[in-house]
């Protein structure tokens, strides 16, 4: 049957969705409003550590328009799910320890201890103040390090210390490659504490119908079908008695991949029969969303004197917070920083020693990276060391131990394996765009006159499309299309709109594949009754898995269709073809059917019976398909070495930066980016995701920067001490361009982008504040008075 | 007070924000919450001609107001020439910022129909966008200056 | 995030402000632009039984230039009020500066000149430039009217000498020499954020570039903010060069007791004090001698 080329993948097509966002007409979880409905404030833990003596809600319960209140003892029996579950992977349980509401300790300030329904907002918070709770404060663990050495105070009592996890791989023969080592290079990098916070909380309404006993649950999240699977494994309800949909949802960034606080709406609704309502306010976001980042790496590198990486030797510890595992799972982060530490270089001997503690702090989680992040940092921060003490230019060094273009696939000595790419071509489009050959110079003249510009670079691999072995995260994406009688396709899934245009970019593939327009495809997504299974919007799972379930299902469908057109008009299979949306035949286009005639005719009149060819009539007569998709790149098993992602968008970045040397503000004067994300269905989309993460990881370097105090009191609790940035904080300049290397795994060669704008930008500005001053990053943010002390180190050093 | 150009009375405690008001008690939810303390933009709104923090005002002190919110520029079915704008240069993700930076962008225009890029920046300083990096928005608002001029 | 109950007075004129002020003054908050105030009442820092309104006094919102030059701005003046007006455009253009430099398009349209000042948080953006004008403030209460000057007004954080039952009602500004140049600079992390340290110049010079007067106001460098008056003292009389301003700056710092908190140390504030000062008054210099 041919293929029509295509249309719209590939095109910039202006967004579906836009219009319902853009007029205030888009329902988020916040604009619901059910009958009866209570609203839901939580009372949280001013201590970082403490038991829990008492919690008397009596006098709050006298307050008129207070309808219930639960506290950890209603919490009892429904321990939290876990979420990181992976039996080569052996981490400390946190299941005993772990309710949605504290039942006799609380592990971070803002953990939940007791929560009110009540008719209104303000009611329920004024019930707040009468809920009295007796704590005995324990000592908080503030210390990642104090915490690794031992000794001090333990979050969880069965464990005999508080590292969650200790993980090691290596390959090769470090030792070796050390001995013949022409220079051995030390460093160390510690990168603070920031998360994504998206300007919409979360938010849920859970609503309980006693007399249907069913519970639907409204929420802001990423993963509708993990969202009630844990729900249904905490609350201990049949997963069938259980609906969550995710209408829109305000930014995600990996933020909303966690799944514990709907419990305590839902229970509330349980325990009432009424709709729950729970909007988190910006405090609570700020101290109990999932925090990210917060570790310490050591690394050693054995090279050559011109550049040829020999070896590689990492020390990380990660800082997990008060947990890794049941509200989310940031304790995979360490497997994925092993996996992609070595980045987008050949590199055949390492070791990689990583441990994750936890402290009294919000849990951590995904943000843009979930590790990945973490995993660039290795060698870009090695590199540019090399860069300095070889005295040979960085990108010299890529060059030299870049995995090349004819090597893909690509078995990386972590297991990992990366499907395509052409990083060299990334590196030459970046430099061309920096014209640094002149920049350089133009950087040497204008220090003459007292200006201090930097140049920063980083080469960056983004894997996508997760998948691990005997873990949760390896679940198979569906896809439902449905051709309708009277016109249109509907397109079923489980993905969740977080901003990255599915309405548009899936409705784009339908199109494409039935020669019709986006318009004529309808995007139906993140309801559990509505959808196929699906494990979430993450990792890019959209591009690459979601797409290749809706590839599969629309040409299993297109085939029936082929068929029944075929029988319709009363010539075989092979001589019919579907273009502009009509089955035509081939060899006389005047006799076709439109898809709506033939819908028309297939379903209602003349029906079935007389439209369908027999052997289809009696197996499988709908006029709709669903297709679960699963990828062949990550292998069926866990053992080491092994892969656990489909895909690998790449990128170069680079930046030019001011240093104000009097005062240590930098100023980000140019960003530019060569991307590849093989084959891309509507390049706008894509770039403008990436700039937003660009700026994300802007902020992330130089703006924001989540504190706490040495007793575990949150310093950043509102937008005014935590800063993100603003229009005014973008680059003067942004420069975004792409290559595409096909994805080999995915049907349409796509490999999904969403998380690298985020991941890579930390890497090239503190790389570009280096190249400002000659020395090397010890830490991070590198807000302004961070920066002045590295300028007084230069000026010291005789940089300056 | 008038919202969108219909009337409205109610009767409310003097705590209630005008953004509560709007949202639960008129059912009016272009405007958005995202941080209640007057820092994210995301519940702006046109007061008496002036773009202000909803969240930032007691619904009382608007007593006798005229107050403009997105849904107010358009239905839905024929987007406002800034929406278009918006639209055409990719300037939403997430949806959620939208509303707030439409009015941002409805305040700048009515003062200041050739703005330049340093003044768009500031129009839109108070509106948090934590996608888009701002860049696409910023074409928009160009944009939108652009159609506005040409119309007249 | 929502506030405590409160009961709710919006007095249409300047005497029911003050008679209210009178009755409840000790548990009343002025409500104005409200961008000081709300946020504390929604965290539930701040509990006022009584809140009053002013901002339906239509009385109290004005920008009048006097015969000898000087200002007369009414204390519900909001920033974008004082930055689009002609007479603070040409002759106090450092208010300007001060208000556009401030927040966003939202917050300029609502926040009040008077409540800035009352605030008397010491990083409030126009304090230090009302030092640095040495303006006075009209304070009314029901029994009469006084005047503060501003070098006096600000004792602590938060603190100011009005009484509960006054109500700040104008900000008068002495007229300035001709050749006189003002500039106001801040330190942030962000365009718009809270200072870290700022400063607030205003120099007038004679025929043969002497400076005949000057005044630096510091913000965010102790519990209020100040006048470097040693500074000060350096500059006087003396020909202005950029030599003469750096070590002036070096100066700026006597006297200051600036707090540590997150976004900065009292060291890095302390040597910004310098920075800061010494790029306010070069600015101030070429505006004084006419140059852009």
């Amino acid at each position: 049957m041919a293929q029509t080329s295509t249309k719209w993948v590939g095109m910039s097509v202006p967004r579906k969705e836009d219009a319902k966002f853009l007029t205030g007409r888009a329902t988020f979880v916040d604009d619901m409003k059910m009958h009866g409905m209570l609203y839901c404030a939580i009372l949280r833990s001013p201590y970082a550590h403490a038991r829990i003596r008492k919690v008397d809600v009596s006098e709050a319960r006298k307050i008129p328009g207070v309808v219930a209140i639960i506290t950890g003892e209603d919490m009892k029996g429904y321990n939290l799910a876990p979420q990181a579950e992976m039996p080569g992977f052996k981490f400390k349980p946190v299941g005993p320890y772990a309710f949605a509401l504290a039942v006799d300790k609380v592990r971070f300030v803002g953990e939940p201890v007791a929560a009110v329904a009540a008719v209104d907002r303000y009611v329920a918070e004024d019930a707040l103040e009468f809920i009295k709770v007796e704590y005995d404060p324990l000592p908080a663990v503030v210390d990642a390090k104090k915490a690794m050495e031992g000794g001090s105070s333990l979050l969880y009592e069965g464990w005999e210390d508080n590292i969650q996890l200790s993980f090691a791989t290596s390959a090769g023969d470090v030792d070796k490659a050390f001995k013949e080592a022409e220079r051995i290079i030390k460093g160390e990098i510690s990168e603070h504490r920031y998360s994504g916070f998206p300007i919409e909380g979360r938010a849920i309404l859970a609503s309980y119908n006693p007399a249907e006993d069913k519970l639907e649950v409204w929420t802001a999240t990423q993963g509708i079908f993990q969202a009630r699977y844990y729900l249904a494994r905490t609350l201990k309800i049949p997963e069938h008695k259980i609906r969550v949909v995710a209408p829109n949802t305000g930014g995600g960034y990996g933020n909303k991949l966690n799944f514990w606080v709907e419990v305590i709406p839902a229970l509330l609704s349980i325990k009432t029969g009424r709709p729950v309502k729970f909007t988190e306010n910006r405090i609570e976001s700020l101290t109990s969303m999932p925090h990210s980042r917060d570790y310490r790496q050591e690394f050693e590198v054995a090279c050559k004197k011109d550049g040829t990486i020999l070896g590689v030797k990492m020390k990380m510890i990660l800082d997990l917070g008060m947990e890794g595992s049941n509200r989310g799972s940031s304790v995979k982060m360490l497997l994925i920083v092993n996996k992609f530490g070595l980045g987008p270089y050949k590199i055949h001997n390492y070791n990689f020693d990583t441990h994750a503690v936890v402290t009294n702090k919000s849990f951590g989680c995904a943000y843009r990276g979930f590790g990945k992040d973490i995993a660039n940092r290795v060698m870009e921060r090695i590199i540019s060391k090399m860069s300095r003490e070889l005295d040979i230019p960085p990108e010299e060094i890529r060059r030299k131990n870049f995995i090349q273009p004819h090597e893909f696939p690509y078995r990386q000595a972590t297991g990992a394996l990366y499907d395509s790419g052409n990083y060299p071509e990334l590196l030459n489009r970046v430099m061309k765009k920096l014209d640094l050959g002149n920049l350089r110079k133009e950087k040497e003249k204008l220090r003459k006159e007292g200006r201090y510009i930097g140049i920063g670079l980083s080469s960056m691999v983004e894997p996508a499309g997760a998948a691990v072995p005997e873990s949760v995260v390896n679940g198979v994406e569906g896809a439902n299309v449905r051709i309708n009688p009277e016109g249109g396709i509907t397109l079923r899934v489980a993905h969740t709109n977080i901003g990255q245009g599915i309405e548009t970019t899936f409705a784009q593939v339908v199109a494409d594949e039935f020669t019709v327009t986006p318009d004529d495809v309808r995007v139906i997504y993140g309801d559990t009754d509505m959808s196929p299974f699906g494990l979430g919007t993450f990792s890019s799972r959209g591009a690459v898995w979601v797409v290749a379930a809706i590839v599969t299902a629309c040409r299993k469908l297109k085939e029936k269709v082929l068929k029944i057109g075929a029988h319709i008009l009363k010539v075989k299979p092979e001589e019919v073809e579907l273009r502009d949306g009509r089955v035509s035949v081939i060899e006389d286009p005047s006799k076709s059917l439109t898809l709506k005639e033939l819908a028309g005719k297939a379903t209602y009149w003349p029906g079935p019976l007389t439209t369908w060819p027999k052997d289809l009539l009696y197996t499988d007569p709908g006029l709709e398909v669903t297709c679960y998709w699963t990828s062949p790149n990550p292998p069926t098993s866990w053992e080491l070495p092994s892969n656990i992602y489909t895909t690998n968008p790449s990128s170069c970045e680079g930046a030019v930066v001011e240093v104000d040397i009097e005062t240590g503000k930098v100023k980000v004067l140019k960003y530019v980016v060569a991307h590849d994300c093989g084959n891309v269905i509507n390049p706008m989309i894509v770039q403008n995701q990436f700039i937003g993460g660009t700026m994300q990881g802007i902020g992330g370097t130089l703006y924001e920067e989540i504190k706490y105090d040495e007793n575990g009191q949150p310093l950043t609790t509102t937008f005014m001490d935590y800063l993100m940035p603003t229009a005014k904080e973008v680059p003067e300049i942004y420069d975004f361009d792409s290559i595409h290397t096909p994805a080999p795994f995915t049907p349409l060669g796509t490999k999904g982008m969403g998380e690298g704008g985020a991941m890579c930008s930390p890497s090239v500005i503190t790389h570009a504040v280096e190249d400002a001053l000659g020395l090397t990053v010890k830490k991070t943010p590198l807000k302004p008075e961070t920066v002045l002390e590295l300028v007084k180190e230069a000026r010291q050093k005789g940089l300056l | 007070m008038t919202v969108n150009g219909v009337p409205y009375m109610g009767t409310v405690e003097p705590r209630t924000l005008l953004i509560d008001f709007l949202r639960d008690d008129l059912g009016i939810a272009g405007p958005k919450i995202g941080c209640i303390e007057g820092k994210c933009g995301a519940c702006t709104v046109i007061l008496n001609g002036v773009s202000v923090l909803s969240c930032m005002i007691f619904a009382v002190q608007a007593d006798g107001a005229d107050i403009l919110t997105v849904e107010g520029l358009s239905d839905g079915s024929k987007l406002h020439l800034i929406q278009e704008a918006f639209k055409e240069n990719f300037a939403v993700q997430c949806g959620y910022c939208s509303p707030g930076m439409v009015m941002s962008t409805y305040q700048l225009l009515k003062r200041n129909l050739n703005p330049t890029e340093e003044a768009i920046k500031d129009a839109i300083s108070g509106n948090l966008c934590r996608c888009s990096g701002y860049l696409s928005i910023i074409n928009a608002v160009k944009d939108a200056a652009k159609k506005m001029r040409e119309q007249g | 995030m929502r506030p405590a109950k409160f009961e709710y007075f919006d007095p249409h004129t300047i005497d029911e402000a003050l008679n209210l002020l009178e009755t409840y003054g000790e548990e009343a908050k002025i409500l104005a632009g409200g961008l000081s105030l709300v946020p504390t009442m929604k965290l539930r820092l701040a509990v006022p039984r009584y809140v009053i309104d002013i901002t339906r006094i239509p009385t109290l919102s004005y920008i009048v230039e006097n015969n000898d030059g000087g200002l007369r701005i009414g204390a519900l003046t909001t920033y974008y009020t004082l930055a689009s007006s002609p007479i603070v455009q040409s002759k106090f253009p450092i208010l300007v500066e001060v208000a556009n430099g401030l927040g966003s398009p939202q917050i300029r349209n609502r926040g009040t000149l008077g409540g800035n000042i009352c605030h008397a948080d010491p990083a409030c953006d126009f304090v230090p430039p009302m030092l640095a004008l040495n303006a006075e403030f009209k304070a009314a209460s029901s029994k009469g009217e006084r005047i503060i000057k501003s070098s006096n007004f600000f004792f602590d954080f938060f603190k100011t000498l009005l009484k509960p039952s006054e109500l700040l009602t104008e900000i008068r500004i002495p007229p300035l020499l001709p050749k006189t140049g003002g500039a106001y600079l801040k330190l942030t992390q962000r365009s718009g954020d809270f200072a870290i340290v700022s400063a607030a110049a205003v120099m007038s010079l004679d025929q043969k570039e002497v400076c005949k007067t000057i005044s630096i106001g510091l913000g965010s460098v102790g519990p209020t903010a100040m006048r470097a008056e040693q500074a000060e003292k350096f500059l006087l009389g003396k020909t202005v060069t950029d030599k003469l301003i750096e070590e002036s700056s070096e100066l700026a710092t006597k006297g200051i007791k600036p707090s540590s908190d997150i976004h900065a140390s009292a060291e890095y504030r302390t040597e910004m004090t310098k920075v800061i000062t010494k790029r306010a008054l070069k600015e101030a210099f070429i505006r004084a001698r006419g140059e852009k």
